[in-house]
């Protein structure tokens, strides 16, 4: 097609023909963010070409501020006092899911190729998750139990661990790769000190805004300049991530947090309340842009290792989630269920898989090329599977364990 | 470096610095825009330069949207049962206040250089108010009545009236230009040239209107209230995209929606879409005005010259003395036929694009002198369009403030 639509009229047109194919994804008994994703597919690069990838990448700022909002979100329903009243269960899960599912993929993918760098690779990029999906389903269908809160605390806090366990496997990979081809070495302390780096500057500048945040949302008046100060704090954050390589979702993250751990419960609801009407808009513009970027055309380069990768990283994730709310004498629901609301997978895994790519582009042999490459294909391939797979399985298990209220479903009265 | 970090964190730092000058403003009784607007002034071009225009011309996106929503509340206030009871003055008001600035700039600028290509141009541009800053300080204020009514009305509608004159002086000018020019043979351009500025209006009234009737087709069948933000988003992106393409108004597209809406539907309908609106305007709000400032260039309030003092004082005089005429013959309330020029004042986007539509037509004819014009009005419009925007809405507020509709509170 060859119409010179403008992107910003697509962008209208998307938004509000989503509002319907979300209603018909919900008649379907689907989260309506699945109806968002398909027609952002249909309008985006790989069907109707209306969006051309070029006016997608001028639009990432739409997806980064989106992705902020949710991240602040969820650092503002974790209060401290919910969290003790979770327990050490909660902790225990992160760090069970997380290993579970680098090693049960490390594990797999070692099997099938018998090539240890790749298999590194593969385990470290399994952890990393995508909390859009999950938060958006619990928004839409208004759950509210202590599965809906174990999952904000582990979909917000598993994103430190995925950067870390990233971090040191992948430089784990790149050594055994730089000793095979004895080439120039890049320092191995520095690229394992670097994500723990990243880490606690994440946290320490989201900790930094957060107060400051915090004490300039108390007091501001009238109620209705909330949003453009939340607005400005998140903005201003992402642009620090990107500018220092921080994570995003951890920094904003903490900024919602502090608030809600300063600030009484009923402030700190009425300061977040007044996000509600929007966060709906933001969903569909970042699921419509999501499924825009979905190159169906990378799905047959699946191949049998992204089939082998989704199996062990679901494997990993759930048993992980199961062992981690056993240890931790977590009740039943959350031993049965967290582990389905957590599967999503997207944009930060991509963006690890391109740093893969990028650093083994550097060390330069053979083997290092090839491996940048299957990861890409086959991380872009599998995303569009969790990407979808993900948001039914979170609302699945919501939905087993009692979380979402029978009203929900007609949605209209407040 | 990439582009992308630096414009966010300019973004974020602007929102959050922005909303706490706007309250700076309102402590020294300034409307809070004008905070807005300085902030922008200093971090822009012209001062400290932390706001490099690059990044400006990137978020043209942001900047169309917000334009498209503040026009989209502008429609939503011209309700024709409050426009009824206003009567006809408001028409009177309009068509006086319009032509009166054009004809008084025109004889200024006339007597001051004898050019009269030159003088048409400032002219037909004197009309064009900036109803951004009106809106800002009534909202702000929380401002009631009957002049607060007539404003919205005047500063919505004016808009239309001035790009009819803006395009009618503009081709006269034109016409003389290259008659001088090249001799003769010009009457087929005038048709043309008038021609193209009615087809604009009408088309983006046109292509308003239809959007505005899907939209409350549309916001009638909604099931959740939750779903307008998306839904409005949505018709007004549309609405700034088609005016993109075809270049027709986007402030006259996305004001036909929102005439529209208030005028085929329930009031409760429409405090339904105000109440969602809330939240989002202050955003939008601090973003325009800012991202106003930081293209103002202050160095050129040097070169603004006599022109500029003669085009500020006669445009000032001309929407007075025209809105007091109007609004006496309509026999309007006092306090309108006494206050309602000084609240329209501002000027800013519209004749700012009107002066760049100058130099780029002009460019075109052959000769020095159409050249100079395009430069001297580009200029001087930037320059005078920073002294309107600082004491417009401070006079806009001064006239409500003695008009007595701003409640006690504030």
């Amino acid at each position: 097609l060859a119409l010179n639509i403008p992107v910003i009229a697509v962008i209208g047109v998307s938004s509000i023909v989503a509002i319907y194919v979300g209603k018909i994804a919900r008649k379907a008994g689907l989260p309506s963010l699945i109806g968002y994703m398909i027609l952002g597919t249909f309008v985006g690069t790989s069907v109707l070409s209306l969006i051309s990838e070029n006016s997608l990448n001028h639009l990432q700022f739409i997806t980064d501020i989106a992705l902020g909002f949710v991240a602040f979100t969820i650092g503002s329903e974790l209060n401290l006092k919910i969290l003790k009243r979770l327990g050490k269960g909660i902790i225990l899960i992160i760090l069970a899911e997380s290993f579970a599912a680098f090693f049960v993929v490390g594990a797999a993918v070692y099997l099938l190729t018998g090539d240890l760098p790749m298999a590194l690779i593969f385990g470290a990029l399994a952890p990393a998750s995508a909390p859009a999906g999950t938060v958006a389903v619990i928004q839409e269908y208004k759950t509210k139990g202590n599965l809906t809160k174990a999952l904000y605390a582990v979909v917000g806090f598993d994103d430190g661990l995925a950067v870390i366990i990233f971090g040191f496997s992948a430089a784990l990979a790149a050594r055994i790769l730089q000793a095979e081809s004895s080439s120039v070495s890049v320092g191995f302390l520095s690229s394992v000190t670097k994500p723990l780096l990243e880490l606690a500057l994440s946290l320490g500048a989201g900790t930094v805004l957060g107060f400051i945040f915090s004490a300039l949302a108390r007091k501001l008046r009238p109620l209705n300049e909330i949003p453009a100060l939340i607005f400005g704090f998140i903005t201003l954050s992402i642009g620090l991530c990107m500018w220092f390589n921080l994570s995003l979702i951890l920094t904003n993250m903490m900024l919602g947090f502090v608030l809600a751990n300063t600030t009484s419960i009923t402030s700190a609801r009425s300061i977040v309340g007044q996000l509600k009407d929007y966060m709906p808009l933001l969903f569909i513009l970042f699921f419509l842009l999501a499924g825009a970027h979905l190159q169906i055309s990378a799905l047959p380069a699946l191949g049998i290792l992204g089939i082998v990768y989704m199996a062990a990283r679901t494997a990993g994730l759930m048993g992980g989630a199961w062992l981690g709310a056993v240890m931790g004498k977590s009740e039943s629901k959350i031993r049965k269920y967290l582990g389905f609301g957590i599967l999503s997978q997207a944009g930060v895994a991509i963006g690890l898989s391109l740093i893969v790519r990028q650093m083994f582009e550097e060390i330069g042999s053979p083997h290092a090329l090839a491996i940048g490459a299957t990861v890409i294909t086959t991380v872009t391939a599998t995303s569009i599977i969790f990407e979808i797979v993900g948001p039914i399985c979170a609302k699945f298990a919501l939905g087993r364990a009692g979380e979402i209220p029978k009203k929900s479903d007609s949605g209209s009265r407040e | 470096m990439n582009f992308e970090f630096t414009t966010l964190f300019l973004v974020g730092i602007a929102v959050s610095l922005g909303l706490y000058s706007g309250k700076a403003a309102t402590k020294i009784g300034l409307p809070a825009l004008i905070g807005y607007m300085i902030l922008g002034t200093l971090m822009g071009t012209s001062a400290l330069e932390i706001f490099p225009i690059r990044t400006v011309h990137g978020l043209s996106f942001i900047t169309d949207i917000a334009l498209g929503f503040v026009a989209f509340s502008i429609g939503l206030e011209l309700s024709i049962r409050a426009l009824a009871k206003l009567g006809r003055s408001i028409g009177l008001i309009i068509i006086f206040e319009s032509l009166l600035a054009l004809l008084m700039v025109t004889a200024g600028v006339y007597l001051l250089t004898g050019d009269l290509p030159l003088s048409l141009i400032f002219g037909s541009l004197a009309p064009a108010t900036a109803p951004a800053g009106t809106i800002a300080v009534i909202q702000e204020c929380k401002a009631k009545g009957n002049l607060t009514k007539a404003l919205y009305a005047v500063a919505g509608f004016d808009d239309g009236v001035a790009i009819v004159l803006f395009g009618f002086a503009a081709a006269f000018a034109k016409l003389l230009l290259v008659s001088e020019s090249s001799g003769s043979g010009a009457e087929f351009n005038l048709l043309a040239s008038a021609g193209k500025p009615f087809m604009e209006i009408l088309l983006s009234l046109g292509a308003g209107g239809l959007l505005g009737y899907v939209y409350t087709w549309l916001i009638k069948r909604l099931q959740s209230q939750n779903e307008i933000p998306a839904l409005t988003f949505g018709i007004i992106a549309i609405g700034t995209g088609i005016a993109a393409q075809f270049h027709l108004s986007l402030i006259l597209v996305n004001m036909a929606v929102g005439f529209i809406v208030i005028n085929t539907t329930s009031t409760r309908v429409y405090q339904t879409i105000t109440s969602r609106l809330k939240p989002l305007m202050p955003i939008l709000f601090i973003l325009f005005f800012f991202l106003a400032g930081a293209h103002l260039d202050i160095s050129m309030l040097s070169s603004i010259g006599t022109i500029g003092v003669v085009y500020i004082l006669a445009r000032s005089a001309g929407k007075i003395a025209g809105a007091r005429i109007g609004a006496t013959m309509g026999n309007a309330d006092v306090k309108i036929r006494k206050y309602l020029g000084l609240g329209l004042l501002s000027q800013a986007g519209v004749a700012i694009g009107l002066s760049l539509l100058v130099f780029q037509e002009f460019r075109e004819i052959p000769g020095e002198h159409a050249a100079a014009i395009a430069g001297s009005a580009v200029t001087t419009i930037a320059a005078t369009c920073i002294i309107f925007e600082l004491i417009g809405p401070v006079l806009t507020k001064y006239a409500l403030k003695k008009a007595g509709e701003i409640p006690s509170e504030n």
